[in-house]
């Protein structure tokens, strides 16, 4: 990367000094509140309203991808590519009515692996945890390595002082603050996306019109209003999947819902997916000005913060520093607690030292935060270009799950060793097809062999669960 | 031509299938009028939404029901 | 492994596209006619037993 930084070095110190001591200030601080238990620790006391619970979802769904490579599939695909990034919040929508069954059905337990254990046994359990594992590890290195990266784009920091800043500002205030300085510092990060987002897309869209963009687009760039665009059609689908094998799986939505008071958690998914919508779209938009303004854009995915400097000047760039620091922490705090969670939860109390108290499983999770925010410095420290490869990888992984968690929750036929063999039989033919048809295919042909696989082994050899075993953890 | 993509990140491929394909026979551009209500329909979305937030953090706040 | 296809890039994509549509729909109506199952109802009691009584 050798194009000069965007910030100023003297500025961009400022902004990561300030907005590092403000998230472990504040994560501290709510650490500190409640009673100190296990469940206050891991799930912010049950009982966190609305607000924060919506504001939660849609900061750690705002991830690093969502402010760099949805402009990017804007900027590539033009309207394809924003409204199938915008697709990604079927997965929000889907899992609202979910989130009541969950709620309601497991009143006491405390992560996604819980219901896997209890609904479909230890074998499908220990296929669930490699899946779950594998993806998350791939999450926390791409927002790792996108750390590194954009720092070093804007502000010429050294890649890998970027990479340690971000993930070590996260650790730190994610292990004291557990999951309310999580709640909390997401809270804060998800208005200041929203809001300078907003800032960003009116601005800028007030210096050229949209009128001015279409009428560029159309004579200069034509496929980028073309709603037969074939990329694009391939894209749509695939991203609407992979976000409901996502949200469906991940303890991250799961914590969510555990955390949330029963009568918001439907409330807050779909106002969550509604919100996060938007953001897709409007960072595609931004990145369609780019277009028509024809900005030299040496590397696509750093379309949106060239476009917002070009258009803002040096103070676009501080907004982009902002917006960016946010996404990232916002996420890899939800990833570093929610992923904690499951370890001290399911592998910790679950298997490898059953029995052990709430206080030891809290210790446990503190201890877990810090060991995987120091593996994702270890496994960021060489930039490789084919992480991101990997995360797309996980697709197939993470769409193997959709049936056999959702028809869990609400079918008791669904039978356990239809679920593992969902998931295996979903996963391989996913990644096979991503490797002999098309990356888009993947998660598609996951969801589809996974849903015929767990649908027709229900049906052919029906399981009676009884719904209380849900009731304990 | 087989749909066959397998560079290395999903960027680059979709700039392949961009760069190699030839131009799409059938085009059905979204018209200016939709594609304003797009664009200028994200934004007041987005706008609305954290409104929506942080009236609803106000109400919880006084009624001492945040966390 | 290439293989000669008959359709065109653009029939072959209006056919994924399509094929995720249905495999989106159909998990869209079982989650629907699950949440239909259990809308007020005991979150244990399901209602395949109590038909069964019936």
């Amino acid at each position: 990367m050798t194009e000069a930084p965007l910030l100023d070095a003297g500025i961009a110190w400022f902004l990561l000094v300030a907005f590092s001591v403000l998230w472990i200030a504040l994560g501290v601080w709510w650490g500190k509140r409640g009673k100190g238990d296990a469940d206050d620790y891991l799930l912010a006391g049950r009982n966190i309203g609305l607000a924060l619970s919506t504001a939660t979802l849609m900061a750690s769904w705002v991830t690093g991808n969502t402010t760099l490579a949805a402009p990017e599939v804007g900027y590539t695909l033009g309207l394809w590519g924003m409204l199938g990034y915008a697709l990604a919040g079927l997965g929000l929508f889907l899992f609202a009515p979910l989130a009541i069954r969950i709620k309601r059905l497991m009143p006491t337990a405390r992560t996604s692996g819980d219901f896997v254990r209890l609904r479909f046994g230890r074998v499908c359990w220990a296929v669930f945890l490699l899946i779950t594992m594998a993806y998350t590890l791939g999450f926390l290195i791409t927002q790792g390595m996108g750390a590194g990266l954009l720092l070093q784009a804007l502000s010429g920091f050294d890649y890998r002082l970027g990479m340690v800043c971000v993930i070590g500002v996260s650790t730190t205030y994610t292990l004291f603050g557990g999951m309310r300085g999580v709640v909390g510092t997401d809270f804060i990060q998800s208005l200041l996306i929203m809001a300078l987002l907003v800032l960003v897309a009116v601005l800028g869209y007030s210096r050229i019109s949209v009128e001015e963009v279409y009428v560029a687009l159309e004579a200069e760039y034509p496929s980028r209003l073309n709603m037969l665009l074939p990329a694009g059609l391939l894209f749509a689908w695939n991203t609407g999947l992979f976000s409901m094998g996502e949200v469906f799986h991940n303890n991250i939505w799961w914590s969510r819902v555990f955390a949330s008071r029963p009568s918001v958690v439907f409330r807050s998914f779909i106002l969550g997916g509604l919100a996060w919508i938007t953001v897709p779209i409007v960072t595609g938009a931004i990145a369609l000005m780019a277009l028509a303004t024809n900005l030299e854009v040496p590397q696509v995915n750093m379309v949106f913060p060239l476009i917002t400097a070009e258009l803002l000047g040096s103070g676009g760039a501080v907004v982009v520093f902002i917006i960016i620091f946010a996404s990232l922490t916002s996420t890899l705090d939800s990833l570093l607690a929610a992923s904690a969670d499951l370890i001290a939860e399911d592998v910790v109390a679950h298997w490898l030292r059953p029995g052990i108290s709430d206080a030891q499983i809290r210790q446990a999770a503190r201890l877990v935060v810090v060991g995987l925010g120091l593996l994702t410095m270890l496994l960021s420290w060489q930039y490789v270009t084919s992480m991101f490869q990997l995360l797309l990888f996980t697709g197939p992984l993470v769409a193997s799950t959709i049936w056999p968690i959702a028809m869990g929750l609400y079918w008791p036929q669904a039978n356990r060793q239809a679920a593992t063999a969902a998931m295996v039989v979903g996963t391989i033919t996913g990644l096979l097809a991503y490797v002999l048809v098309a990356p888009y295919c993947a998660a598609l042909v996951s969801a589809a062999v996974s849903a015929a696989v767990m649908g027709l082994g229900s049906h052919w050899n029906p399981e009676r669960f009884d719904w209380r075993l849900l009731a304990g953890r | 031509m087989p749909l066959l993509i397998t560079s290395p990140t999903i960027a680059t491929a979709i700039a392949t299938a961009l760069a190699t394909a030839p131009a799409p026979e059938t085009q059905w551009l979204l018209p200016a009028n939709l594609f304003r209500l797009v664009v200028v329909g994200s934004v007041i979305g987005l706008t609305v939404a954290t409104l929506v937030i942080v009236l609803i953090w106000l109400k919880e706040w006084r009624q001492g029901q945040v966390w | 492994m290439q293989t000669e296809w008959c359709m065109t890039e653009l029939q072959q994509a209006l056919l994924i596209f399509a094929i995720g549509a249905v495999v989106t729909l159909t998990t869209v109506i079982m989650i629907a006619r699950g949440h239909a199952r259990w809308h007020g109802r005991d979150p244990y009691d399901d209602p395949s037993r109590a038909a069964s009584h019936d």
